[in-house]
């Protein structure tokens, strides 16, 4: 009886921790269909090639965006793969990347680059420098839309989670901790990456890499939340999360480079219906390497398809970018003659073999 | 011997052997000079750092992070800024993967030192007409003597 009731408390506890609405449980457990429609291999030679790739997207022109932090500049590639030029150079200059570049996004004519502490807006395709921002360590860029660019930001006396800053440099902040945070500043603070996806009306979805749900809502919040079942990625790995003790640098090394990490969250088309991207990392040392998985997420009707495998090679670990209903995958290995390689891979996002409809 | 002086004493046992371990590895570790460390083409170290110009040889163990550290990139940038020739030598063999890293960032690797002691890795060294000017070794020194920085590098 005393464990019973001990478990109800918990339970509330943790309902009213979170913040983040009721965690439903999963309605579909059917794998999302991948069909390749395109490949194409990227013009390099020794002088343009991607070294490192920190940042993948695809311009509202169709060109892919590459960031390289090998080389320090952004690459930018046509459709077809050839080269057209690339953006900034190395250095602490205004239109050089210091650190970077790192995550990349693009709307319409203009381009958001994460850079270290760094953050700039450009002018595309001419690369020139609209605006820098300095952000605070631990505050990585995430998501851009409508000028408004979105950073994570763990704030644990406001259990919030991201900053949105306007365009206008007004600065909103929102989300809220999950189940598993708010425990332990070691697990909110290096387990608590997140991908968000901006929707229409101010309305937002957001992935934790502690928890297996999509949590979408205002900005503002409250949110609702859709489980997205873990079959094949590791998921959140709450086991070892759990475990973790702020003081005993052990169990949080137990835990590193284990949870799955939030990718990419983005509409496919509706807002309705998300793609998202999650990455099984391994820290080999001198590299990442890392499987993709794709969950389709129908926030609308609470259900998720989870856990395609996306397919290509794995090391080092692939960048993904989603365009409507397709899911483009940059990978890099070595062709037949041992010489390195990038190749942008297509790939349908077959929604129809989850729910029955497009 | 009661049993507390019994443990102390066996500890200072272990402490002795282990200080004798450590003191024999390292003499047997002496090493041969860097130059003699031969390049891919064949030819010595020697021979390449004997040329008019300044050349930089960074001695760093093949596994390393070469992108997500500033290590390599930034001696890059200087070499290229000031004329200098980058040589980079690797510590060890390096493995499958180590070694298709390396080719996909497009970094030529001039020549192994598997003899090259490795509490000496990694290291820099700058050569001007053969001479050796000035070196970093171990992480501690480099970050302290920021080589790449000097106004030496100017040719």
């Amino acid at each position: 009886m005393y464990v019973r009731r001990r478990r109800a408390g918990l339970e509330l506890l943790t309902l009213i921790a979170t913040g983040c609405g009721p965690e439903k449980e999963p309605v579909s457990r059917t794998v999302p269909l991948l069909t390749a429609v395109d490949s194409v291999q990227l013009e390099e030679d020794d002088t343009r090639f991607v070294g490192e790739a920190s940042g993948f997207w695809v311009a509202s022109d169709g060109a892919f965006l590459i960031s390289d932090r090998r080389n320090g500049v952004v690459h930018v590639y046509s459709r077809r793969g050839h080269h057209n030029g690339s953006l900034g150079s190395r250095g602490d200059g205004p239109e050089e990347w210091s650190r970077g570049p790192f995550f990349v996004r693009a709307e319409d004519s203009v381009l958001a680059v994460a850079d270290g502490h760094r953050f700039k807006t450009l002018q595309y395709p001419s690369g020139r420098v609209l605006k820098e921002l300095q952000r605070p360590p631990g505050s990585g860029f995430v998501a851009f839309r409508n000028g408004d660019a979105y950073f994570r930001s763990i704030d644990r006396s406001q259990k919030t989670t991201f900053e949105v800053v306007s365009d206008d440099g007004r600065v909103v902040r929102g989300g809220a901790f999950t189940a598993a945070m708010g425990r332990s500043a070691t697990l909110d603070n290096m387990f608590s990456f997140l991908a968000i996806a901006p929707l229409a009306e101010s309305r937002i979805a957001i992935a934790y890499q502690n928890s297996d749900f999509v949590y979408f809502g205002p900005v503002s919040g409250p949110f609702d939340s859709v489980a997205v079942p873990v079959v094949e990625r590791r998921g959140a790995r709450l086991d070892l999360l759990n475990a973790i003790e702020d003081g005993n640098p052990q169990t949080a090394q137990r835990a590193a480079y284990q949870p799955s990490y939030p990718f990419l969250l983005a509409p496919t088309g509706s807002d309705a219906r998300l793609a998202y991207v999650t990455i099984d990392q391994t820290f080999e040392g001198n590299r990442m390497t890392g499987q993709p998985f794709l969950s389709l997420v129908d926030i609308n009707a609470s259900r998720a398809c989870a856990d395609a495998r996306v397919p290509g090679p794995v090391d080092p670990q692939p960048w993904v970018a989603v365009v409507a209903d397709t899911l483009f995958v940059l990978n890099q290995d070595e062709g037949p003659s041992g010489k390195p390689r990038s190749t942008i891979r297509a790939f349908l996002l077959d929604q129809s073999h989850c729910w029955g409809t497009k | 011997m009661s049993g507390g002086s019994y443990f102390t004493t066996v500890a200072w046992l272990i402490r002795i052997l282990a200080v004798a371990t450590i003191s024999f590895g390292c003499a047997g570790a002496e090493p041969a000079s860097l130059l003699d460390v031969r390049l891919g083409d064949g030819s010595a170290l020697s021979e390449t750092v004997k040329a008019d110009t300044t050349t930089i040889v960074l001695v760093y163990e093949p596994g390393m992070c070469f992108s997500c550290s500033p290590m390599f990139t930034r001696w890059e940038a200087a070499a290229q800024r000031h004329g200098a020739r980058l040589l980079l030598v690797l510590a060890d063999e390096p493995s499958v993967e180590a070694a298709r890293a390396l080719r996909r960032l497009r970094i030529p690797v001039a020549g192994i030192a598997a003899s090259w002691p490795k509490r000496l890795v990694p290291a820099e060294y700058v050569f001007r007409n053969g001479e050796l000017v000035d070196k970093a070794e171990g992480l501690i020194d480099m970050q302290r003597r920021k080589l790449w920085e000097k106004e030496w590098l100017r040719s």
